[in-house]
């Protein structure tokens, strides 16, 4: 019976000498996701009730497809993801920024971004406040350690403050993550 | 073996080209500085509208009322009126928002032509050129009263299509004919002023 306990012993022994599990360093990286992953630039709609145009009453965003995450963020949210991996952690910073300076057009006016702004609904560690665009470039939305994740779903909001000429109105901004 | 090589191939392609996208989600790889950018497009649909004002907001329509005491009729003295909105009876609050272009302001009447009257065709009319309108800002003129109607006025265009301009508006009896006696106007008797505005 001794014998067939040391015997297991001995077996037991050997399989765990025997996997070898190693972790590897990742590769250096930032990554950024704004809504759909891969080759869709989702887009945010505002539509103004012609009652309320220039009314000072926000009218929110709609966004097909639950904002590129169905089941994460609620419906008509941007899905934001950031990343920033090096080593050590927090060795270095992830900065997250936004290009809003050109305005909305509809070829003849123009609304600048600043009339849109957004409500975040974050998830710890590190979360985008919410804001409003400054209608600039590097505007700084947040910063953090890197070897961390920011999940965001970002609801966007006509701010609908002046009356504007009618008319269907495009425009883009660019955001953009460094880690120097 | 094969599966060894092939994360090989892969793992040197990834170092070849540090910079990899997938559009709007995009990564960076290297030992430098790193830095990637993700777009988003929004979309804003702003309709034309047309809003009107004149007198009281709502359902109501005012009404102004000249009385000439008897001592001065038709003596030229101008009488301010009473019922107006604004300015203690005297004017009416009127403002014009639009988002599609030049406004036209045009006065009609339900007078047939003829100016206000009492409901007897003996008393006469008093024609509505009796009846000044002066504003309180030029950028909002009113568009002077006439029997026939039609005459029209421009609102100045305050930035690009928008316009959005408030004014008060001064009406006052000129008193310079000698009408029969009685009550000319109100809604009944030709006395019904209807501003319409238009845009392109």
């Amino acid at each position: 019976m001794r014998w067939l306990a040391t015997a297991a012993l001995l077996f037991c022994v050997a399989d765990a000498t025997a996997i070898t599990i190693v972790v590897g360093n990742t590769p250096t990286r930032v990554s950024l996701r704004v809504g759909s992953p891969g080759g869709q630039i989702d887009l945010v709609t505002f539509t103004v009730p012609a009652a309320n145009v220039g009314d000072g009453v926000p009218v929110a965003g709609t966004v097909p497809g639950q904002g590129g995450l169905a089941g994460f963020c609620p419906a008509n949210t941007v899905y934001v993801e950031i990343e920033g991996r090096a080593s050590p952690a927090n060795s270095r910073t992830v900065t997250l920024s936004v290009d809003s300076t050109q305005p909305l057009s509809n070829g003849i006016d123009t609304i600048p971004f600043t009339q849109i702004d957004w409500i975040s609904t974050g998830f710890p560690p590190v979360s985008i406040p919410s804001g409003t665009f400054s209608g600039g470039a590097g505007q700084v939305l947040v910063s953090f350690q890197n070897s961390r994740v920011a999940l965001q779903c970002l609801r966007f909001r006509y701010l609908n403050q002046s009356v504007v000429g009618a008319g269907t109105y495009n425009g883009r901004v660019v955001y953009g993550v460094t880690m120097p | 073996m094969k599966l060894k090589k092939l994360l090989l191939a892969a793992g040197i392609a990834a170092a070849l080209a540090p910079a990899m996208v997938q559009a709007e989600q995009t990564f960076t790889t290297g030992a430098g500085p790193l830095s990637t950018a993700a777009r988003l497009d929004f979309r804003i649909i702003i309709p034309g509208f047309l809003r009107l004002r004149v007198g009281t907001t709502g359902g109501t329509i005012d009404q102004i009322t000249f009385t000439v005491p008897a001592a001065n009729v038709g003596d030229s003295t101008p009488i301010a009126g009473t019922g107006g909105d604004a300015s203690g009876g005297t004017a009416a609050n009127v403002s014009v928002v639009s988002n599609r272009g030049q406004v036209t302001i045009t006065e009609t009447n339900n007078s047939g032509g003829l100016g206000l009257g009492t409901g007897v065709v003996l008393d006469g009319f008093i024609a509505y050129t009796q009846i000044s309108t002066s504003t309180s800002d030029g950028n909002l003129l009113a568009p002077a009263l006439s029997n026939a109607g039609g005459n029209t006025s421009l609102p100045v265009i305050t930035a690009g299509q928008v316009t959005n301009r408030s004014a008060v508006w001064t009406y006052s009896y000129l008193n310079t004919t000698i009408p029969s006696a009685g009550t000319f106007g109100g809604s009944a008797n030709g006395g019904r002023v209807t501003y319409t505005a238009t845009t392109p």
